[in-house]
């Protein structure tokens, strides 16, 4: 007993000063402008953004905002407000200054594919960051400012490490901790330009950044002479969301496509870039069967609402093999695998319940297989849906695949070009 | 032919008088130079008479008494034809009319060797083969379970299913024999046994038929209707069986209890459906059903046809978001 404390003491005073040797290199690499001075510099810029419940009177939901001009527009991620979006009866938009005064603000522009918003405060704002285009190179230290789980505005160091490579819309990848309610807020360099506004985390210091283009440009759009915020921000949305489509989805299965061995048949895979697909296998001595699993996605996720995204394309196929089950017993074994629901979750306030279709298809010389196709509406958005297309390949004895399409946001037109497309190009063997 | 009016008792259905109709008119009513004497004071002292038309229809006439006549659709009635299996109301006792020369089913043995002296029992009736019959319906069972899982521990489970079944099935068997005991003095246990054995397999049965219908004609859609009303023709099956094994009430009532039996399952079952207000669920409802069938004799849509239900979904989920935003 004793002797095992003591092999963990010395395990941790072997780690104490493998930190210390590091902490003259890390000195080293210490930006001439000391982090303080950064948020003194910076920090008025920046305001609290919170969402009110108008029943409740109190916040359900806080963010980041920060002005980019000096008549108080406040540039801030969608997501953030989405809410006031979609029940504008029930919430509305505050921005609380440096004294704790809340102050009204309206929504007047957004940009639901990129995640960004801008609001109008009535504040006056002198002091603000002046947009324009940046060139930090990777390993470049960057400083993230905004209201972590509403804790007070806080300054957090991170590295630029470039945009991301397999997504289709700019997204910079930002190496330090953004916390829930850092959402909104500006991620600067020690002079003050913005590299991006900070959108999501995957945690463990893998942050996302929307680049300063995009906020540019929406911002530019709301200064534009003659600007009139849209009327029907929900019919705006659903107008960005289906030109994000067109581009997104039109040329889905339309080239050859990529075809991949999984099991004993023969499958389509990374249909574009931007999608990326994982594997695995489940097998074992307790097992009467062997499955393995193809699933492939792309990371454009689109935030709508709560757990409602768009632009989310992504396949997956199982393959199944007997191991010494019988074809009854197989068929028990397929039909529940095909039942397994892998369907995206969804609020009630935000979609309408599934509406399936089931049937027995062969193409023209094509392998007999189970389909079924399930559909959903997007309750706010008119025109979007949510659309799965299931089939279970049939007459492979002790051999079966359920390959699984899954559309998420996507206009009707779309869903039902792509499950055509799905069904009668795609060959299994 | 002869008519004879019995005297009913209301609750338990027992006759407490038989009377033959000797001559017309027949006078019934409370005091004693009635032909048919009732102890009954809501009954006149000369209530009704039975009388015969020219035709030879019998009818009762009421003999304007205070609470007149009643059958089951007329409180109040002053002339009632009567037949056989005819049932009326006089005051508060029922008198039911019937035919003499109505068959009777046969004495129910008080003993094992009263019933073998009672004629030959047909080979289904024996005891050893509806012992066999009841140990097949188990062993199906098995196989049925055994069948319908994928886990390496697949014959242990399916024995236990087998295990399971027979515990409920001796209870269920158990409660009707006490019954039987109790009303016609014969227990019956086997007999009861193998009553809930083939209703539990034929409930199998019907399982396994309608997913085969579901997998072949998926366009049917999910039979769910169809399962609660064959389950409840099964139920009222299974009572009606178990009735002609337990009490001496003739085949009509036997029939009755049966479905009365599955009426108030159905009603229980409407006011649970009626008190759930179907909570949304965002798990899609699909019939999932792929049995080990050749290809060739599936029935098979084209691509198009099958592409074509997406416009009949669309105007599903339309009319569902339209709803919602009203």
């Amino acid at each position: 007993m004793r002797r095992a404390v003591g092999a963990v003491g010395a395990l941790m005073l072997l780690a104490s000063p493998g930190l210390m040797a590091q902490q003259p290199e890390a000195e080293g690499a210490l930006p001439k402008i000391a982090t303080s001075t950064v948020f003194a510099r910076y920090s008025d810029h920046i305001l609290k953004i919170q969402v009110m419940e108008t029943a409740s009177n109190a916040k359900a939901s806080i963010g980041t905002g920060f002005f980019v001009s000096a008549d108080g527009l406040m540039v801030t991620n969608f997501h953030v407000i989405a809410e006031r979006i979609h029940e504008p009866d029930n919430y509305r938009v505050e921005v609380v200054d440096r004294d704790g005064t809340a102050h009204a603000a309206e929504v007047v522009a957004l940009d639901v594919v990129h995640d960004l918003a801008v609001l109008r405060t009535g504040m006056a704002s002198p002091r603000f960051f002046t947009l324009g285009s940046t060139a930090p190179r990777q390993g470049d230290r960057l400083y993230s400012l905004g209201h972590p789980s509403d804790l007070g505005l806080s300054i957090v160091e991170g590295t630029y490490n470039g945009n991301l490579r397999h997504t289709l819309y700019p997204k910079i990848h930002f190496t330090g901790s953004i916390n829930p309610g850092m959402s909104g807020g500006p991620t600067i360099t020690e002079g003050g330009r913005v590299v991006g506004v900070n959108v999501s985390t995957m945690g463990e210091q893998r942050s996302f950044l929307v680049p300063e283009a995009q906020v540019s440009a929406l911002v530019a759009s709301v200064r534009a002479p003659g600007f009139t915020p849209p009327s029907d921000f929900l019919a705006e949305m659903t107008a960005q969301l289906t030109d994000y489509q067109r581009e997104y989805l039109n040329a889905l299965f339309e080239g050859e496509d990529k075809m991949v061995e999984v099991g004993a048949f023969r499958v389509v895979t990374e249909p574009a870039a931007v999608f990326r697909c994982w594997g695995g296998a489940e097998r074992g001595e307790d097992l009467r069967y062997e499955q393995l699993w193809h699933r492939c996605a792309t990371d454009d996720e689109v935030f709508i609402a709560g757990d409602q995204s768009s632009g989310v394309v992504s396949i997956v196929h199982e393959a199944l093999e007997s191991k010494g089950l019988n074809a009854i017993r197989f068929a028990k074994l397929y039909s529940d695998r095909f039942a397994n629901d892998n369907t995206p979750s969804g609020d009630e306030k935000h979609v309408t319940p599934w509406k399936c279709s089931t049937r027995n298809v062969a193409a023209a010389g094509g392998t007999p297989m189970r389909a079924v196709l399930c559909l959903r509406a997007l309750k706010k958005l008119e025109g979007l849906y949510d659309a799965v297309l299931k089939v279970a390949v049939l007459g492979n004895g002790g051999n079966g695949l359920v390959s699984t399409l899954t559309l998420a946001g996507a206009s009707f037109d779309n869903i039902e070009r792509l499950t055509a497309r799905y069904l009668e190009r795609v060959s299994w063997r | 032919m002869a008519m004879i009016v019995e005297v009913v008792h209301g609750r338990s259905g027992e006759v407490r008088q038989r009377v033959r109709v000797e001559a017309f008119p027949f006078a019934i009513g409370r005091a004693l130079d009635n032909a048919l004497v009732l102890d009954d004071p809501h009954v006149d002292a000369r209530h009704a008479r039975l009388v015969q038309e020219e035709d030879g229809a019998l009818v009762v006439e009421d003999l304007g008494s205070v609470n007149k006549l009643a059958t089951a659709t007329h409180p109040l009635a002053e002339r009632i034809r009567v037949r056989p299996g005819t049932e009326i109301t006089v005051g508060r006792t029922t008198l039911r009319f019937r035919d003499d020369s109505e068959a009777v089913p046969p004495a129910i043995p008080l003993h094992r060797s009263a019933a073998d002296a009672a004629g030959p029992q047909r080979w289904h009736q024996r005891t050893t083969v509806r012992l066999a019959l009841s140990a097949a319906a188990l062993a199906l069972i098995a196989l049925h379970g055994w069948l319908d899982n994928y886990e390496r521990a697949g014959a242990t489970q399916a024995l236990l299913l087998a295990l399971g079944v027979t515990v409920l099935s001796l209870g269920w068997a158990g409660v009707w024999a006490a019954v039987a005991r109790a009303v016609i003095g014969q227990f019956r246990f086997v007999t009861h046994l193998f009553i809930t054995l083939v209703i539990a397999v034929a409930a199998m049965a019907y399982t396994s038929l309608s997913g085969w219908a579901e997998f072949l004609l998926p366009s049917l859609g999910i039979l769910g209707g169809i399962e609660v009303a064959a389950n409840l023709a099964l139920l009222a099956v299974a009572i009606a069986w178990h009735l002609a094994n337990a009490s001496s009430l003739s085949a009509r009532r036997r029939w009755r209890a049966g479905a009365t039996t599955s009426a108030v399952v159905l009603a229980l079952i409407g006011l649970f459906a009626l008190a759930d207000d179907e909570p949304f669920t965002d798990v899609p409802e699909f019939s999932a059903v792929i049995k080990a069938a050749p290809v060739a004799i599936v029935p098979k849509a084209s691509v198009a046809e099958f592409g074509a239900e997406l416009a009949a979904l669309k105007a599903e989920v339309d009319a569902l978001r339209s709803e919602a935003a009203r």
